[in-house]
């Protein structure tokens, strides 16, 4: 009887409300009525629960795995699943097939940056995906329109993906080479192409006067991320691994050094993270390269102070089970890895603990966000 | 209580009248914790008595408890802490009450605190139930209803709480 009499609450008192839910539940209350149909499913609302402090936010992780279909043909499946509870990874929706990411090769390219202001992308050297996890929905990004001269070849370096908080636009950033095909036997003619996407445009444009000095961008599991205001690659100058930064706003680009016990680009592998909301750099072994049985430790730096390299701290060192590669960070204790076999596993970072979880893809297909 | 310190500010009390016709006394520095009615002091109409129409007695009483055991003065973490706990469990008609009371009176801890047990309150409920909770009356068709329940059929999985509580 007491809810009958009660009066109906202001609209901003329930959006206040409804801005604390978890995503599964908002997805349940979408039928109460249209008018809260309308308001959970419309942007301004996605925006605000995702930018939201307040929300008790699910620890979701997002990942991409492949697999192989027939020879020469890999279908990508985008898995959304729940860390609130440390054993069991749950489903907090269907997978999600991305018809948009079948390629011919294993995926090895593969990137996740985010998330960035509530997106998530999935970029690999042709296609860039842009992820929305409260709705779990996806779009593809045009293709870069730029074509090469006849007799030239483009090669891309690496791609990014960030958010420029002066122009209020999500970003996408490509670096390739364009050069003379060696087919037509000419002289050695290179020349570095930056080009960026603005979402809010919905169209790319090349930037002009682009320094042909920039570093060479090593393309592996967790190698490009975005942190501040600037995309973060990891890349090799000469014989040493240094970061590429590319600030989204003024989009410049600078090179931040790497510890100098920890830079050689022919011995481990490396991946960056954000650990404890620093900066943090992964160096593990590489299991296709055995190499000094000394170094089978995976070490984790963190850059406690951003941009000022005397703030290196090698924070943790961890003996390891072979991996194949590292795929993310979840909840600043653990990290997931992805052993030579396509499975996946975690490692407590302090204690050193491995867990296995029942969840795999064609090996070295995997990647996580979390 | 200091003994020092008390004796030198002079105390201000305000009168704040219910939509029922009540009227309670409070320190005005307890009552501006709400910033309409800070915002009405500072305006100079605090001579008289405050009515507040949109708030009846019995929340009233509540949203003053509050106020008191937040104000700066008397009470140490420990004890707000749990005064909040204890606050929260009365019933979700109460706090919904007190949460439209905290939205009117602009008091931003309030409001937060009864938003946050709201949801959690409501998180693993079935929409019929917190339908009946918000007194919304659907204007889905069966199939119309249907249909964005398979939108998303994983949202339903689970145990789903049918008690209106």
């Amino acid at each position: 009887m007491a809810h009958g009499n009660m009066k109906k609450l202001p609209e901003d008192v329930v959006i206040d409300i409804l801005l604390r839910l978890p995503v599964k539940s908002l997805m349940k209350l979408k039928c109460v009525s249209n008018t809260w149909y309308i308001l959970i499913g419309s942007s301004t609302f996605i925006n605000c629960h995702l930018n939201s402090n307040t929300v008790a936010k699910e620890e979701f992780i997002l990942f991409k795995r492949s697999f192989m279909e027939e020879p020469y043909r890999y279908k990508t499946i985008l898995s959304f699943l729940s860390g609130d509870d440390d054993y069991y990874l749950n489903a907090l929706s269907p997978d999600l097939d991305v018809s948009d990411l079948i390629s011919t090769f294993n995926s090895i390219y593969d990137q996740f940056i985010g998330p960035c202001h509530g997106l998530i992308a999935l970029m690999n050297i042709l296609n860039t995906i842009l992820i929305n996890p409260a709705t779990r929905n996806y779009r593809l990004i045009p293709p870069c329109p730029f074509a090469c001269p006849p007799g030239f070849r483009r090669d891309v370096d690496c791609i990014g993906f960030g958010f420029d908080t002066i122009s209020n636009d999500y970003k996408v950033v490509r670096i390739s080479e364009i050069y003379w095909d060696t087919y037509y036997m000419s002289p050695d003619v290179r020349e570095k192409k930056v080009e960026v996407y603005g979402l809010s445009f919905d169209s790319w444009r090349e930037l002009e006067h682009v320094g042909q000095d920039l570093p060479i961008v090593h393309w592996m599991s967790c190698s490009m991320i975005f942190y501040k205001v600037a995309c973060h690659w990891l890349a090799i100058v000469g014989s040493k691994m240094v970061i590429l930064c590319f600030d989204m706003s003024t989009e410049t680009f600078r090179n931040m050094i790497l510890p100098n016990t920890c830079n050689y680009f022919n011995g481990p592998r490396y991946g960056l993270v954000i650990l404890n909301e620093s900066l943090s750099m992964i160096c593990y072994p590489d299991q296709d390269h055995m190499s000094d049985p000394a170094h089978e430790l995976m070490d984790i730096w963190i850059m406690s102070e951003y941009s000022v390299y005397d703030s290196w701290i090698k924070k943790y060192s961890i003996g390891l089970l072979p991996i194949d590669s590292l795929l993310a960070v979840w909840k600043d204790y653990s990290v997931l890895l992805e052993c030579d076999n396509g499975h996946l596993i975690s490692c407590d970072i302090k204690s050193g603990k491995v867990k296995a979880f029942n969840f795999d893809g064609f090996p070295k297909s995997l990647r996580a966000i979390t | 209580m200091a003994e020092a310190s008390s004796s030198i500010t002079e105390k201000f009390f305000l009168t704040l009248k219910s939509s029922d016709g009540d009227e309670f006394v409070l320190e005005e520095s307890i009552a501006i914790q709400s910033i309409t009615i800070k915002n009405m002091v500072e305006d100079g109409c605090s001579s008289s008595v405050i009515p507040l129409s949109k708030v009846d007695t019995e929340t009233l009483i509540k949203v003053i408890e509050y106020m008191k055991m937040h104000s700066s003065t008397s009470s140490n973490e420990e004890e707000i802490e749990n005064f909040d706990k204890k606050f929260v469990s009365n019933s979700i008609n109460t706090i919904l009450n007190i949460l439209e009371a905290a939205n009117f009176l602009d008091i931003n801890n309030l409001l937060e605190l009864c938003a946050e047990a709201v949801a959690n309150r409501i998180k693993n409920k079935t929409p019929e139930a917190v339908r009946k909770i918000f007194n919304i009356t659907s204007d889905f068709t069966p199939e119309e209803e249907a249909e964005i329940r398979n939108e998303t059929p994983w949202a339903f999985e689970g145990n789903l709480d049918h008690s209106l509580d």
